[in-house]
Protein backbone atom coordinates (compact mmCIF):
# COMPACT_ATOMS: atom_id res chain seq x y z
CA UNK A 1 0.00 0.00 0.00
CA UNK A 2 1.16 3.27 -0.77
CA UNK A 3 2.96 5.02 2.17
CA UNK A 4 1.82 7.66 4.48
CA UNK A 5 4.39 9.78 7.00
CA UNK A 6 3.14 10.17 10.21
CA UNK A 7 4.17 12.15 12.97
CA UNK A 8 4.63 10.22 16.17
CA UNK A 9 1.86 13.27 17.53
CA UNK A 10 -0.02 11.71 14.92
CA UNK A 11 -0.08 8.45 15.84
CA UNK A 12 -0.55 8.91 19.18
CA UNK A 13 -3.23 10.88 18.38
CA UNK A 14 -4.70 7.55 16.50
CA UNK A 15 -4.21 5.49 19.23
CA UNK A 16 -5.85 7.22 21.77
CA UNK A 17 -8.82 7.91 19.98
CA UNK A 18 -8.85 4.00 18.97
CA UNK A 19 -8.54 3.07 22.44
CA UNK A 20 -11.97 5.26 23.03
CA UNK A 21 -13.37 3.76 20.12
CA UNK A 22 -13.81 6.78 18.09
CA UNK A 23 -11.72 7.25 14.92
CA UNK A 24 -10.19 9.88 12.99
CA UNK A 25 -13.35 10.28 10.94
CA UNK A 26 -16.01 9.61 13.89
CA UNK A 27 -16.36 5.93 13.34
CA UNK A 28 -15.95 3.13 15.51
CA UNK A 29 -13.44 0.48 15.23
CA UNK A 30 -15.95 -1.85 13.26
CA UNK A 31 -17.74 0.76 10.62
CA UNK A 32 -16.92 1.22 7.01
CA UNK A 33 -16.66 3.94 5.21
CA UNK A 34 -19.47 4.91 3.10
CA UNK A 35 -19.54 2.61 -0.19
CA UNK A 36 -20.35 3.71 -3.11
CA UNK A 37 -21.06 1.07 -5.90
CA UNK A 38 -21.96 1.24 -9.83
CA UNK A 39 -22.55 -1.59 -12.55
CA UNK A 40 -22.87 -1.92 -15.87
CA UNK A 41 -20.20 1.02 -16.77
CA UNK A 42 -17.74 -1.19 -19.41
CA UNK A 43 -19.57 -1.70 -22.37
CA UNK A 44 -17.22 -3.93 -24.13
CA UNK A 45 -17.16 -6.36 -20.80
CA UNK A 46 -19.57 -8.86 -19.91
CA UNK A 47 -20.03 -7.78 -16.60
CA UNK A 48 -18.38 -4.51 -14.51
CA UNK A 49 -18.49 -2.62 -11.28
CA UNK A 50 -16.92 0.53 -9.68
CA UNK A 51 -16.64 0.48 -6.04
CA UNK A 52 -15.85 3.69 -3.98
CA UNK A 53 -14.90 3.29 -0.50
CA UNK A 54 -13.87 6.85 0.41
CA UNK A 55 -10.89 7.45 -1.43
CA UNK A 56 -10.18 4.04 -2.48
CA UNK A 57 -11.14 3.66 -5.98
CA UNK A 58 -11.26 0.28 -7.90
CA UNK A 59 -12.71 -0.71 -11.37
CA UNK A 60 -13.40 -4.40 -11.78
CA UNK A 61 -14.24 -6.22 -15.02
CA UNK A 62 -15.11 -9.29 -16.11
CA UNK A 63 -14.85 -10.10 -19.74
CA UNK A 64 -15.41 -14.05 -20.89
CA UNK A 65 -13.50 -16.19 -23.12
CA UNK A 66 -14.08 -19.72 -24.40
CA UNK A 67 -10.85 -22.16 -23.22
CA UNK A 68 -10.25 -25.75 -23.27
CA UNK A 69 -10.75 -26.59 -19.89
CA UNK A 70 -7.40 -28.22 -17.50
CA UNK A 71 -7.18 -31.80 -17.98
CA UNK A 72 -7.09 -32.81 -14.19
CA UNK A 73 -10.75 -30.61 -14.05
CA UNK A 74 -11.99 -31.43 -17.36
CA UNK A 75 -15.94 -30.70 -15.79
CA UNK A 76 -14.68 -27.09 -14.76
CA UNK A 77 -14.29 -23.97 -16.37
CA UNK A 78 -11.56 -21.20 -15.20
CA UNK A 79 -11.01 -18.04 -13.23
CA UNK A 80 -8.13 -16.01 -13.79
CA UNK A 81 -7.70 -12.72 -11.82
CA UNK A 82 -4.93 -9.85 -12.92
CA UNK A 83 -4.90 -6.56 -10.99
CA UNK A 84 -3.35 -3.74 -12.57
CA UNK A 85 -2.04 -0.64 -10.52
CA UNK A 86 -2.51 2.00 -12.12
CA UNK A 87 0.01 4.77 -12.15
CA UNK A 88 -2.66 7.19 -11.55
CA UNK A 89 -3.35 5.58 -8.26
CA UNK A 90 0.04 6.76 -6.89
CA UNK A 91 3.50 8.18 -8.36
CA UNK A 92 4.95 4.81 -6.72
CA UNK A 93 2.87 2.39 -9.15
CA UNK A 94 4.98 3.93 -11.89
CA UNK A 95 6.36 1.27 -14.10
CA UNK A 96 6.90 -1.62 -12.75
CA UNK A 97 6.65 -0.21 -8.99
CA UNK A 98 3.26 -1.95 -8.51
CA UNK A 99 3.90 -4.95 -9.96
CA UNK A 100 4.47 -6.93 -6.26
CA UNK A 101 1.44 -5.49 -4.63
CA UNK A 102 -0.94 -6.74 -7.67
CA UNK A 103 0.96 -10.06 -7.78
CA UNK A 104 -0.21 -9.76 -3.87
CA UNK A 105 -3.66 -9.16 -4.79
CA UNK A 106 -4.28 -11.05 -7.55
CA UNK A 107 -3.00 -13.88 -5.92
CA UNK A 108 -5.52 -13.37 -2.44
CA UNK A 109 -8.48 -12.83 -4.64
CA UNK A 110 -7.80 -16.28 -6.61
CA UNK A 111 -7.12 -18.03 -3.14
CA UNK A 112 -10.59 -16.39 -1.90
CA UNK A 113 -12.37 -18.14 -4.90
CA UNK A 114 -10.53 -21.53 -5.07
CA UNK A 115 -13.24 -23.42 -3.90
CA UNK A 116 -16.39 -25.06 -4.88
CA UNK A 117 -18.30 -23.48 -2.61
CA UNK A 118 -17.78 -20.17 -3.18
CA UNK A 119 -17.92 -20.49 -6.66
CA UNK A 120 -18.87 -23.55 -8.77
CA UNK A 121 -16.84 -23.23 -11.81
CA UNK A 122 -18.60 -26.68 -13.53
CA UNK A 123 -21.40 -24.18 -14.04
CA UNK A 124 -18.82 -22.78 -16.61
CA UNK A 125 -18.39 -25.86 -18.78
CA UNK A 126 -19.61 -26.35 -22.02
CA UNK A 127 -18.49 -29.40 -23.15
CA UNK A 128 -16.67 -31.60 -21.05
CA UNK A 129 -13.11 -31.84 -21.72
CA UNK A 130 -13.73 -29.70 -24.42
CA UNK A 131 -14.91 -26.35 -24.07
CA UNK A 132 -15.12 -23.88 -21.17
CA UNK A 133 -15.72 -20.43 -20.02
CA UNK A 134 -12.88 -18.66 -18.56
CA UNK A 135 -13.61 -15.68 -16.74
CA UNK A 136 -11.34 -13.43 -16.73
CA UNK A 137 -11.18 -10.73 -14.20
CA UNK A 138 -9.64 -7.59 -14.41
CA UNK A 139 -9.29 -4.86 -11.71
CA UNK A 140 -8.19 -1.51 -12.52
CA UNK A 141 -7.23 0.37 -9.22
CA UNK A 142 -8.03 4.16 -10.00
CA UNK A 143 -7.14 5.75 -6.20
CA UNK A 144 -5.66 4.07 -3.49
CA UNK A 145 -6.96 5.16 0.06
CA UNK A 146 -6.13 2.06 2.44
CA UNK A 147 -8.44 -1.27 2.67
CA UNK A 148 -7.92 -1.73 -0.95
CA UNK A 149 -8.44 -5.99 -0.88
CA UNK A 150 -11.55 -4.99 0.56
CA UNK A 151 -12.27 -2.63 -2.47
CA UNK A 152 -11.62 -5.39 -4.74
CA UNK A 153 -13.34 -8.51 -2.85
CA UNK A 154 -16.72 -6.38 -3.41
CA UNK A 155 -16.04 -5.10 -6.82
CA UNK A 156 -15.50 -8.25 -8.36
CA UNK A 157 -18.73 -10.08 -6.57
CA UNK A 158 -20.45 -7.15 -7.71
CA UNK A 159 -18.90 -7.56 -11.34
CA UNK A 160 -19.54 -11.74 -10.96
CA UNK A 161 -23.48 -10.51 -10.32
CA UNK A 162 -23.61 -7.85 -13.48
CA UNK A 163 -21.87 -10.70 -15.49
CA UNK A 164 -24.12 -12.55 -18.56
CA UNK A 165 -22.82 -15.11 -20.33
CA UNK A 166 -24.26 -15.95 -23.31
CA UNK A 167 -26.02 -19.04 -23.72
CA UNK A 168 -24.57 -21.27 -26.20
CA UNK A 169 -25.53 -24.93 -27.51
CA UNK A 170 -23.59 -27.11 -29.44
CA UNK A 171 -24.19 -28.10 -32.77
CA UNK A 172 -23.24 -30.60 -35.44
CA UNK A 173 -21.17 -33.54 -34.05
CA UNK A 174 -19.53 -35.06 -37.20
CA UNK A 175 -16.59 -36.72 -37.76
CA UNK A 176 -15.66 -34.81 -34.39
CA UNK A 177 -15.64 -31.44 -35.12
CA UNK A 178 -17.96 -29.15 -32.99
CA UNK A 179 -19.82 -26.08 -33.35
CA UNK A 180 -20.86 -23.97 -30.79
CA UNK A 181 -23.74 -21.88 -31.60
CA UNK A 182 -25.33 -18.41 -29.49
CA UNK A 183 -28.91 -18.15 -28.26
CA UNK A 184 -31.41 -16.56 -30.54
CA UNK A 185 -32.65 -12.79 -29.13
CA UNK A 186 -36.20 -14.84 -28.64
CA UNK A 187 -34.71 -17.30 -26.67
CA UNK A 188 -32.98 -15.37 -23.86
CA UNK A 189 -29.76 -14.22 -25.02
CA UNK A 190 -27.40 -14.55 -21.88
CA UNK A 191 -27.60 -16.25 -18.44
CA UNK A 192 -26.39 -14.88 -14.78
CA UNK A 193 -23.98 -16.44 -13.24
CA UNK A 194 -24.18 -17.79 -9.48
CA UNK A 195 -22.57 -15.26 -7.34
CA UNK A 196 -24.16 -15.36 -4.32
CA UNK A 197 -22.12 -17.38 -2.38
CA UNK A 198 -18.99 -15.58 -3.35
CA UNK A 199 -16.99 -14.27 -0.65
CA UNK A 200 -15.86 -10.59 0.54
CA UNK A 201 -12.57 -10.21 2.36
CA UNK A 202 -12.13 -7.96 5.19
CA UNK A 203 -8.52 -6.59 6.52
CA UNK A 204 -8.48 -6.40 10.33
CA UNK A 205 -5.72 -4.01 11.60
CA UNK A 206 -4.33 -4.66 14.68
CA UNK A 207 -3.40 -1.42 16.90
CA UNK A 208 -2.69 -2.38 20.61
CA UNK A 209 -5.52 -4.49 21.79
CA UNK A 210 -8.02 -2.89 19.14
CA UNK A 211 -8.75 -4.16 16.03
CA UNK A 212 -9.48 -1.77 12.96
CA UNK A 213 -12.08 -2.70 10.20
CA UNK A 214 -11.53 -0.77 7.13
CA UNK A 215 -8.87 1.13 8.03
CA UNK A 216 -7.66 4.70 6.14
CA UNK A 217 -4.06 4.91 4.97
CA UNK A 218 -3.08 6.59 7.76
CA UNK A 219 -4.06 3.99 10.12
CA UNK A 220 -2.51 1.36 8.34
CA UNK A 221 0.88 3.14 8.51
CA UNK A 222 -0.19 3.35 12.62
CA UNK A 223 -0.79 -0.73 13.10
CA UNK A 224 1.57 -3.29 13.91
CA UNK A 225 -0.07 -6.16 11.93
CA UNK A 226 -3.32 -6.80 9.89
CA UNK A 227 -5.61 -10.15 9.24
CA UNK A 228 -6.86 -10.83 6.01
CA UNK A 229 -9.91 -12.67 6.40
CA UNK A 230 -12.34 -13.70 3.04
CA UNK A 231 -15.57 -14.70 4.48
CA UNK A 232 -18.50 -15.92 2.66
CA UNK A 233 -22.56 -14.98 3.49
CA UNK A 234 -22.92 -18.60 5.00
CA UNK A 235 -20.47 -17.30 8.08
CA UNK A 236 -17.72 -19.68 6.72
CA UNK A 237 -13.86 -18.39 6.23
CA UNK A 238 -12.71 -18.94 2.64
CA UNK A 239 -9.01 -17.54 3.21
CA UNK A 240 -6.55 -15.41 5.63
CA UNK A 241 -3.24 -13.73 5.06
CA UNK A 242 -1.05 -12.01 7.46
CA UNK A 243 0.01 -9.69 4.83
CA UNK A 244 3.33 -7.38 5.91
CA UNK A 245 5.77 -7.58 7.93
CA UNK A 246 3.34 -8.04 11.55
CA UNK A 247 2.79 -11.01 13.29
CA UNK A 248 0.09 -12.20 16.04
CA UNK A 249 0.16 -13.49 19.52
CA UNK A 250 -0.57 -17.24 19.18
CA UNK A 251 -3.26 -16.89 21.95
CA UNK A 252 -6.43 -18.65 20.52
CA UNK A 253 -8.45 -15.89 22.10
CA UNK A 254 -6.69 -13.11 20.61
CA UNK A 255 -7.09 -14.82 16.80
CA UNK A 256 -11.10 -16.25 18.12
CA UNK A 257 -11.87 -12.63 18.79
CA UNK A 258 -10.09 -11.33 15.44
CA UNK A 259 -11.96 -14.10 13.61
CA UNK A 260 -15.10 -13.65 15.05
CA UNK A 261 -15.70 -10.21 14.15
CA UNK A 262 -14.18 -10.54 11.23
CA UNK A 263 -17.03 -13.03 10.38
CA UNK A 264 -19.31 -10.69 11.65
CA UNK A 265 -18.36 -8.29 9.58
CA UNK A 266 -17.72 -10.16 6.47
CA UNK A 267 -21.46 -11.50 6.64
CA UNK A 268 -23.16 -8.06 7.00
CA UNK A 269 -20.85 -6.59 3.78
CA UNK A 270 -22.16 -9.48 2.31
CA UNK A 271 -25.56 -8.88 3.08
CA UNK A 272 -25.31 -5.13 2.49
CA UNK A 273 -23.83 -5.59 -1.07
CA UNK A 274 -26.76 -8.35 -1.99
CA UNK A 275 -29.22 -5.49 -1.13
CA UNK A 276 -27.10 -2.77 -3.26
CA UNK A 277 -27.14 -4.98 -6.36
CA UNK A 278 -30.30 -6.13 -5.91
CA UNK A 279 -31.31 -2.31 -5.72
CA UNK A 280 -29.40 -1.10 -8.75
CA UNK A 281 -31.01 -4.20 -10.98
CA UNK A 282 -34.28 -3.30 -10.48
CA UNK A 283 -34.20 0.54 -9.67
CA UNK A 284 -31.84 1.31 -13.21
CA UNK A 285 -30.56 4.64 -11.97
CA UNK A 286 -30.02 7.39 -14.65
CA UNK A 287 -26.95 7.02 -16.59
CA UNK A 288 -23.91 9.57 -15.12
CA UNK A 289 -20.42 10.48 -16.41
CA UNK A 290 -18.22 7.70 -16.15
CA UNK A 291 -16.06 9.32 -12.75
CA UNK A 292 -18.81 11.08 -11.95
CA UNK B 1 7.36 -14.45 -23.06
CA UNK B 2 10.40 -14.37 -25.32
CA UNK B 3 11.46 -18.58 -26.66
CA UNK B 4 14.04 -19.83 -24.75
CA UNK B 5 16.79 -21.05 -27.45
CA UNK B 6 18.62 -22.96 -24.65
CA UNK B 7 16.49 -26.16 -24.30
CA UNK B 8 14.69 -28.06 -26.95
CA UNK B 9 11.54 -26.88 -26.91
CA UNK B 10 9.13 -30.00 -26.82
CA UNK B 11 5.49 -29.66 -28.83
CA UNK B 12 3.56 -26.64 -27.40
CA UNK B 13 0.74 -28.80 -26.51
CA UNK B 14 2.18 -31.45 -24.54
CA UNK B 15 0.99 -32.83 -21.02
CA UNK B 16 2.41 -35.30 -18.65
CA UNK B 17 0.35 -39.32 -19.00
CA UNK B 18 0.53 -38.94 -15.88
CA UNK B 19 -2.34 -37.64 -13.32
CA UNK B 20 -1.31 -35.82 -9.57
CA UNK B 21 -2.15 -38.66 -7.17
CA UNK B 22 -5.78 -38.90 -5.84
CA UNK B 23 -6.49 -40.35 -2.03
CA UNK B 24 -9.09 -42.63 -1.49
CA UNK B 25 -11.83 -40.90 0.48
CA UNK B 26 -12.41 -43.93 3.04
CA UNK B 27 -9.00 -43.24 5.06
CA UNK B 28 -11.01 -40.20 6.16
CA UNK B 29 -12.88 -42.54 8.97
CA UNK B 30 -11.30 -41.07 11.64
CA UNK B 31 -8.45 -43.17 13.68
CA UNK B 32 -7.79 -44.77 10.80
CA UNK B 33 -4.12 -44.65 8.96
CA UNK B 34 -2.59 -42.68 6.74
CA UNK B 35 -1.87 -43.39 3.52
CA UNK B 36 1.63 -43.97 4.42
CA UNK B 37 1.18 -45.63 8.06
CA UNK B 38 1.11 -41.73 10.05
CA UNK B 39 -1.71 -41.28 12.65
CA UNK B 40 -3.70 -37.88 12.09
CA UNK B 41 -1.37 -35.67 14.24
CA UNK B 42 1.90 -37.45 13.31
CA UNK B 43 5.04 -35.52 11.49
CA UNK B 44 7.27 -36.91 9.17
CA UNK B 45 10.07 -37.64 10.02
CA UNK B 46 12.45 -34.50 9.05
CA UNK B 47 16.26 -34.38 7.75
CA UNK B 48 17.57 -31.14 8.02
CA UNK B 49 21.27 -30.07 6.91
CA UNK B 50 22.94 -26.63 7.14
CA UNK B 51 25.90 -25.43 5.19
CA UNK B 52 25.22 -27.34 2.11
CA UNK B 53 25.78 -24.69 -0.88
CA UNK B 54 29.11 -23.50 -0.34
CA UNK B 55 29.03 -20.37 -2.11
CA UNK B 56 26.01 -19.44 -0.38
CA UNK B 57 26.55 -17.55 2.90
CA UNK B 58 24.45 -19.70 4.38
CA UNK B 59 22.27 -22.34 3.51
CA UNK B 60 20.26 -25.31 4.40
CA UNK B 61 18.90 -28.63 2.81
CA UNK B 62 15.17 -30.29 4.44
CA UNK B 63 13.59 -33.56 3.29
CA UNK B 64 10.00 -34.22 4.79
CA UNK B 65 9.37 -37.68 3.09
CA UNK B 66 9.11 -36.82 -0.51
CA UNK B 67 9.22 -33.23 -0.15
CA UNK B 68 12.53 -31.92 -0.67
CA UNK B 69 13.48 -27.99 -0.55
CA UNK B 70 16.84 -26.07 -0.60
CA UNK B 71 17.49 -22.96 0.65
CA UNK B 72 20.29 -20.32 -0.18
CA UNK B 73 21.41 -17.20 1.61
CA UNK B 74 23.25 -14.76 0.25
CA UNK B 75 25.32 -11.33 1.73
CA UNK B 76 23.39 -8.41 2.49
CA UNK B 77 23.78 -6.51 -0.67
CA UNK B 78 22.49 -2.72 -1.73
CA UNK B 79 19.07 -2.21 -1.95
CA UNK B 80 18.12 -2.40 -5.59
CA UNK B 81 16.01 1.11 -4.40
CA UNK B 82 13.48 1.83 -6.94
CA UNK B 83 12.34 4.93 -5.27
CA UNK B 84 15.09 7.56 -4.09
CA UNK B 85 12.40 8.63 -1.01
CA UNK B 86 12.48 5.02 -0.16
CA UNK B 87 15.56 5.55 2.05
CA UNK B 88 14.33 3.76 5.23
CA UNK B 89 16.15 2.88 8.14
CA UNK B 90 14.84 -0.77 7.71
CA UNK B 91 16.63 -3.39 5.67
CA UNK B 92 14.68 -5.96 3.74
CA UNK B 93 14.42 -9.65 2.55
CA UNK B 94 14.16 -10.49 -0.72
CA UNK B 95 12.89 -14.14 -1.27
CA UNK B 96 12.37 -16.14 -4.50
CA UNK B 97 10.22 -19.14 -4.31
CA UNK B 98 10.62 -21.29 -7.23
CA UNK B 99 9.33 -24.80 -7.65
CA UNK B 100 11.41 -26.90 -10.32
CA UNK B 101 10.20 -27.69 -13.36
CA UNK B 102 10.79 -31.61 -12.30
CA UNK B 103 9.28 -31.08 -8.67
CA UNK B 104 5.38 -32.53 -9.48
CA UNK B 105 3.39 -34.60 -12.15
CA UNK B 106 3.21 -31.43 -14.76
CA UNK B 107 6.20 -30.24 -15.46
CA UNK B 108 6.27 -26.32 -14.53
CA UNK B 109 7.77 -23.58 -16.39
CA UNK B 110 11.52 -22.65 -15.54
CA UNK B 111 10.33 -18.80 -15.01
CA UNK B 112 8.17 -18.05 -12.06
CA UNK B 113 4.63 -18.95 -12.53
CA UNK B 114 2.00 -16.91 -10.26
CA UNK B 115 2.06 -19.29 -7.15
CA UNK B 116 5.72 -19.16 -7.12
CA UNK B 117 5.41 -15.59 -6.57
CA UNK B 118 2.61 -16.04 -4.32
CA UNK B 119 4.50 -18.33 -2.34
CA UNK B 120 7.56 -15.48 -2.11
CA UNK B 121 5.85 -12.86 -0.26
CA UNK B 122 3.96 -15.08 1.82
CA UNK B 123 7.28 -16.77 2.82
CA UNK B 124 8.77 -12.89 3.27
CA UNK B 125 6.01 -12.35 5.48
CA UNK B 126 6.32 -14.88 7.59
CA UNK B 127 9.93 -14.30 7.59
CA UNK B 128 10.66 -10.69 8.33
CA UNK B 129 9.58 -10.80 11.61
CA UNK B 130 11.72 -13.35 13.05
CA UNK B 131 14.53 -11.37 11.14
CA UNK B 132 16.53 -8.23 12.92
CA UNK B 133 15.75 -5.51 9.68
CA UNK B 134 17.34 -2.62 11.51
CA UNK B 135 20.78 -4.44 11.70
CA UNK B 136 21.36 -3.46 7.92
CA UNK B 137 19.32 -0.42 7.02
CA UNK B 138 19.11 -0.17 3.09
CA UNK B 139 20.51 -3.67 2.71
CA UNK B 140 18.88 -6.46 1.41
CA UNK B 141 19.47 -9.88 2.27
CA UNK B 142 18.66 -12.48 -1.15
CA UNK B 143 16.72 -15.65 0.31
CA UNK B 144 16.46 -18.09 -2.57
CA UNK B 145 14.07 -21.19 -2.33
CA UNK B 146 13.87 -24.03 -4.35
CA UNK B 147 11.62 -27.16 -3.87
CA UNK B 148 13.48 -29.70 -5.53
CA UNK B 149 10.05 -32.39 -5.32
CA UNK B 150 6.71 -31.53 -4.16
CA UNK B 151 4.94 -33.88 -1.45
CA UNK B 152 3.00 -31.25 0.27
CA UNK B 153 4.06 -29.24 2.78
CA UNK B 154 6.47 -26.98 0.75
CA UNK B 155 5.88 -23.90 1.69
CA UNK B 156 5.94 -24.75 5.53
CA UNK B 157 9.20 -27.04 5.03
CA UNK B 158 10.35 -23.99 3.23
CA UNK B 159 9.76 -21.30 6.13
CA UNK B 160 12.21 -23.82 8.59
CA UNK B 161 14.26 -24.58 6.00
CA UNK B 162 14.81 -20.57 5.16
CA UNK B 163 15.03 -19.97 8.97
CA UNK B 164 17.98 -22.27 9.44
CA UNK B 165 19.34 -20.94 6.53
CA UNK B 166 19.11 -17.23 7.71
CA UNK B 167 21.16 -18.51 10.82
CA UNK B 168 23.49 -20.47 9.02
CA UNK B 169 24.51 -17.15 7.25
CA UNK B 170 24.81 -15.32 10.79
CA UNK B 171 21.89 -13.09 9.62
CA UNK B 172 20.69 -11.34 13.44
CA UNK B 173 17.66 -12.78 14.24
CA UNK B 174 15.21 -12.56 16.95
CA UNK B 175 13.70 -16.28 16.91
CA UNK B 176 13.94 -19.30 14.68
CA UNK B 177 10.98 -19.42 12.91
CA UNK B 178 9.23 -22.39 12.27
CA UNK B 179 6.61 -23.83 9.30
CA UNK B 180 3.93 -25.71 9.60
CA UNK B 181 0.66 -27.16 8.00
CA UNK B 182 -2.07 -28.43 8.29
CA UNK B 183 -5.68 -30.29 5.98
CA UNK B 184 -8.67 -31.10 6.80
CA UNK B 185 -12.21 -32.41 5.58
CA UNK B 186 -14.97 -32.56 7.43
CA UNK B 187 -13.71 -33.85 11.24
CA UNK B 188 -11.07 -35.17 9.84
CA UNK B 189 -7.44 -34.05 10.23
CA UNK B 190 -3.81 -34.32 8.67
CA UNK B 191 -1.20 -32.72 10.11
CA UNK B 192 1.81 -32.47 7.76
CA UNK B 193 -0.43 -33.46 5.08
CA UNK B 194 1.11 -34.69 1.99
CA UNK B 195 0.78 -33.70 -1.56
CA UNK B 196 -2.26 -36.28 -2.05
CA UNK B 197 -3.58 -35.35 1.41
CA UNK B 198 -3.45 -31.35 -0.10
CA UNK B 199 -5.33 -31.67 -2.78
CA UNK B 200 -7.74 -33.91 -1.43
CA UNK B 201 -8.68 -30.94 1.25
CA UNK B 202 -8.50 -27.90 -0.81
CA UNK B 203 -11.08 -29.52 -3.39
CA UNK B 204 -13.17 -31.21 -0.16
CA UNK B 205 -14.89 -34.30 -0.73
CA UNK B 206 -18.56 -34.60 -1.35
CA UNK B 207 -20.68 -34.18 1.43
CA UNK B 208 -17.91 -32.68 4.08
CA UNK B 209 -18.86 -28.94 4.29
CA UNK B 210 -15.58 -27.59 5.96
CA UNK B 211 -12.45 -28.19 4.41
CA UNK B 212 -9.12 -26.69 3.86
CA UNK B 213 -5.26 -26.27 4.00
CA UNK B 214 -3.18 -24.12 6.76
CA UNK B 215 -0.18 -23.44 6.59
CA UNK B 216 1.24 -21.20 9.75
CA UNK B 217 4.49 -19.63 10.18
CA UNK B 218 5.81 -19.63 13.62
CA UNK B 219 8.26 -17.83 16.14
CA UNK B 220 8.02 -20.53 18.99
CA UNK B 221 10.34 -18.54 21.27
CA UNK B 222 8.19 -15.47 21.47
CA UNK B 223 5.04 -17.63 20.93
CA UNK B 224 4.36 -15.65 18.08
CA UNK B 225 2.30 -16.14 14.43
CA UNK B 226 4.22 -14.72 11.66
CA UNK B 227 2.10 -16.37 9.30
CA UNK B 228 -1.57 -17.68 8.74
CA UNK B 229 -2.39 -18.64 5.35
CA UNK B 230 -5.45 -20.81 4.82
CA UNK B 231 -7.75 -21.62 1.83
CA UNK B 232 -10.63 -23.94 2.04
CA UNK B 233 -13.98 -23.40 3.46
CA UNK B 234 -14.51 -23.19 7.71
CA UNK B 235 -15.83 -22.11 10.17
CA UNK B 236 -13.76 -19.95 12.53
CA UNK B 237 -13.39 -21.83 15.42
CA UNK B 238 -11.01 -24.19 13.29
CA UNK B 239 -8.98 -21.34 13.87
CA UNK B 240 -9.27 -20.94 17.48
CA UNK B 241 -8.01 -24.90 17.96
CA UNK B 242 -5.28 -24.81 15.15
CA UNK B 243 -4.02 -21.88 17.28
CA UNK B 244 -4.01 -23.85 20.54
CA UNK B 245 -2.34 -26.49 19.29
CA UNK B 246 0.17 -24.85 17.09
CA UNK B 247 3.09 -24.40 20.21
CA UNK B 248 2.91 -28.13 20.72
CA UNK B 249 2.94 -28.90 17.42
CA UNK B 250 6.05 -26.52 16.77
CA UNK B 251 7.91 -27.59 19.58
CA UNK B 252 9.24 -30.82 17.97
CA UNK B 253 10.55 -29.36 14.78
CA UNK B 254 12.35 -26.23 17.06
CA UNK B 255 14.05 -28.57 18.85
CA UNK B 256 15.65 -29.79 16.09
CA UNK B 257 16.41 -27.06 14.20
CA UNK B 258 17.86 -26.05 17.19
CA UNK B 259 20.16 -28.82 17.92
CA UNK B 260 21.34 -29.42 14.59
CA UNK B 261 22.09 -26.00 14.39
CA UNK B 262 24.34 -26.01 17.39
CA UNK B 263 25.85 -29.19 16.41
CA UNK B 264 26.62 -27.31 12.86
CA UNK B 265 28.37 -24.57 15.27
CA UNK B 266 30.53 -27.07 17.09
CA UNK B 267 31.71 -28.83 14.48
CA UNK B 268 33.00 -25.77 12.59
CA UNK B 269 34.91 -24.57 16.00
CA UNK B 270 36.24 -28.41 15.92
CA UNK B 271 37.38 -28.01 12.55
CA UNK B 272 39.36 -24.90 12.57
CA UNK B 273 41.07 -25.93 16.29
CA UNK B 274 42.55 -28.77 14.03
CA UNK B 275 43.72 -26.15 10.85
CA UNK B 276 45.18 -24.35 14.01
CA UNK B 277 47.08 -28.04 14.43
CA UNK B 278 48.24 -28.16 11.46
CA UNK B 279 50.14 -25.10 11.16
Amino acid sequence: MADILLSEAEKTFILHGVRDNVRNDGRSCSEFRPIELELGLVENANGSARVRLANTDVLVAVKCEIDNPSSNFPDEGKLDFFVDCSANATPQFEGKGGEQLAVELAALMSRAYQTRESFNLSTLSIIKGMKCWKLCIDVLILECGGSLIDAISMGTKAALADTKIPKVSVIGSDEGSLELELADEADGREEPLDWHHAPCLVTLNKLEDSLLVDASAEEEACCAAALIVGVSPNKKITTTSIPGHGSFLADSKVFTRALNLAVDVGVKLNTALEAAIKKHQTLKPPPRGFLD
Amino acid sequence: MPVDHRRIQGPECSEDYRKPKTLDAALLKKGSRRADGRKCGEQRKIFLKPGVVSQAKGSAYIELDHTKVICSVFDPREKASRNLEQQTVRGEIFCEFKFASFSGVQRRSHQQEADDKEYSLLLKNALEPAVCLHEFPNFQVDVQVLVLQDDGSSLAAAITCAGLALADAAVPMYDLPVGLSKAFSGDTEFFDPTGAEERMCLRGVDGESDHGVFTIGFLPTFNQVSQLFHSGHISSDRFGKMISEVGTLAAEVHKAVQAILLSAVKSSIDSSDNSKLLL
